[in-house]
């Protein structure tokens, strides 16, 4: 069979979304945003250190309403990701592989990105310490 | 038909990755992994704790602390290594066209070096300022 007529499986467009394929594409999404955001804090590292008006420029979005959503949004794909990726460790060392496990490990991940990010964002943002 | 059909699959497929090794891959992906739980949650309840409330000076006396410096340069490298790593496989993943690969490969390669050369450097700075 030449590499032309080979047969394109799954077809994407018609594959119904599964928790399994979802969420792992959603690590990958999660993965590049934190790559993302790895840079902006290197920013703001070298504004701290180095550039008072980059700090201030931080200091400034990070109090706007789009910033603090960014923000959130950031903190969501941290703790998916964290959570996701220790799922896929407890994979990878030989456990939980039973479908039905699977998708108990997968709401529980999505469960605890909800709740760690809720907690996050009060830490964060609330007058609790 | 070229005379590639000689070549048996494994013998072609074998280092053609961008990490030649697929297993060493696997293991820094992982190791790097579990290194970043552990970093990520001290740094996040560092940032809670102190850095939240820090003003600049504050959060630069912060950093110069020793075990702050070197745990915070530890951090950005295994982040770095983790999230270099990470992209190129998705790169590797999905984009199918040689020119654009390379040139993805090389501008994560270039970022993720200088990025981390960067953040370690601002740290070693704020804790050798004195």
């Amino acid at each position: 069979m030449s590499q032309k007529s080979r047969p394109l499986s799954p077809h994407l467009q018609i594959y119904k979304p599964q928790l399994t394929s979802v969420m792992s594409i959603f690590h990958r999404f999660a993965g590049i945003a934190l790559s993302g955001g790895f840079f902006l804090l290197l920013g703001f590292f070298y504004g701290v250190v180095f550039n008072e008006r980059l700090y201030t420029c931080y200091m400034t979005c990070a109090d706007t309403l789009w910033g603090k959503g960014i923000i959130l949004g950031f903190m969501t794909a941290f703790w998916y990701h964290f959570a996701n990726g220790i799922r896929h460790l407890v994979w990878d060392a030989g456990y939980d592989l039973e479908l039905k496990d699977v998708y108990t490990s997968g709401y529980f991940v999505i469960t605890m990105t909800v709740l760690l990010t809720f907690i996050t964002a009060l830490l964060f943002w609330g007058k609790l310490i | 038909m070229k005379h590639t059909h000689f070549i048996d699959p494994l013998k072609k497929a074998k280092g053609a990755g961008k990490f030649k090794h697929g297993l060493e891959q696997w293991k820094v992906m992982r190791i790097t992994s579990v290194f970043l739980i552990v970093l990520t949650l001290w740094f996040f309840s560092a940032f809670v704790s102190e850095l939240r409330v820090a003003t600049q000076s504050e959060f630069v006396q912060w950093m110069a602390r020793p075990w702050n410096a070197v745990l915070l340069s530890v951090l950005i490298l295994v982040a770095g290594m983790h999230s270099y790593r990470g992209l190129s496989e998705v790169v590797e993943d999905y984009v199918q066209c040689t020119v654009s690969k390379i040139s993805l490969f090389l501008g994560i390669q270039l970022s993720h070096l200088l990025g981390v050369c960067v953040g370690v450097f601002c740290v070693l700075s704020a804790a050798l300022r004195g």
